[in-house]
């Protein structure tokens, strides 16, 4: 069964280099344009990896991952940020809100990919 | 309190972050740009723009980016020039969003340097033929033109500054924020 990965970003663009990037390297991708979004779809969806920005309506990513870190059934979720943001105010308050890693736009698809096996395996184990 | 030529030298070194960012951004995206200041828009028939809101303590104001489809097409990742929604409005609208985002994040990231955190909104996209963009009544507002091969990028810098507001000095001993690209694993 292929890994499930969730990307939540509310640009459709960002979405789809995240999909191509990950679906190239046989996961398979889940979008959602907010963090509500997200949210929903999160539910008994099975996903391992949440690829995750910060600036979106509706729910910003650090306002996700803090309804996340709540809820017992998301500890094993593995979040890595995908932003323009490089606050090391906002990266402080990834890591302790249970975050992976930290990445700027705009990402290489290699690179993604890396993390994305790295995060995976780790929850799988 | 600052004077009025403060808050205008102010500006001038707001731009310029806004005119490195830009020549980082575009040059990442494989668009090579000639910068001009200025700049008035042709009325196009057509034409693309995103705006996004910023504020800081005493600082606020705005980043547009306006530019015809065909150069939002240049823009848009080659691996993206294949799908289905190719060249619709929809498409179009959301990759000029995203580089409006981008070239906030990166602006952003140069004020850090300079201890100012700005907080960013979100983009407001839309697309429409003869658009007409009044100036803001308050503030100071300036055109930066962007011209590549594919044609014309138009970024204007709208930023209203409180009469006490000073940029702080780039503070050399601050460890510079990730650069775009980079990635850290905690
Ligand atoms: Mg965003």
């Amino acid at each position: 069964m292929q890994t499930k990965i969730m990307v939540a970003d509310d640009s459709q663009m960002v979405r789809q280099q995240v999909r191509s990037a990950l679906a190239g390297a046989g996961f398979s991708v889940i979008e959602a344009h907010d963090g509500a979004d997200a949210l929903s779809k999160l539910d008994q969806s099975g996903v391992a990896l949440l690829v995750l920005d910060v600036n979106m309506p509706n729910m910003n990513g650090l306002e996700l991952l803090e309804a996340l870190h709540k809820k017992d059934e998301y500890a094993k979720l593995a979040v890595v940020m995908l932003t323009t943001e490089g606050q090391p105010k906002l990266m402080q308050q990834a890591k302790a809100l249970g975050a992976k890693g930290w990445i700027i736009k705009p990402f290489k698809p290699e690179q993604l990919v890396a993390v994305a096996q790295k995060l995976t395996a780790t929850t799988a184990a | 309190m600052s004077t009025l030529k403060d808050q205008a030298e102010t500006f001038v070194e707001l731009r310029e972050c806004l005119v490195a960012a830009s020549h980082e951004l575009f040059d990442a995206y494989g668009m090579k740009t000639q910068y001009s200041p200025g700049g008035a828009i042709d009325p196009w028939s057509d034409a693309v723009m995103a705006v996004i809101g910023y504020a800081a303590e005493g600082l606020r104001g705005a980043v547009v980016l306006i530019t015809a489809p065909h150069v939002v097409e240049q823009l848009r990742p080659e691996v993206l020039r294949l799908g289905s929604d190719v060249g619709s409005d929809l498409a179009l609208r959301d990759v000029l969003g995203e580089f409006a985002n981008m070239l906030i994040g990166r602006v952003k990231n140069k004020l850090l340097a300079r201890g100012l955190a700005p907080l960013l909104a979100t983009p407001t996209t839309f697309s429409g033929s003869e658009i007409q963009l009044p100036v803001p009544r308050s503030g100071m507002s300036a055109w930066h033109r962007f011209s590549s091969e594919a044609g014309e990028i138009y970024v204007r810098l709208d930023a209203t500054l409180d009469a006490n507001f000073i940029l702080p000095p780039r503070q050399e001993h601050v460890v510079p924020p990730l650069a775009e690209g980079e990635m850290v694993m905690f």
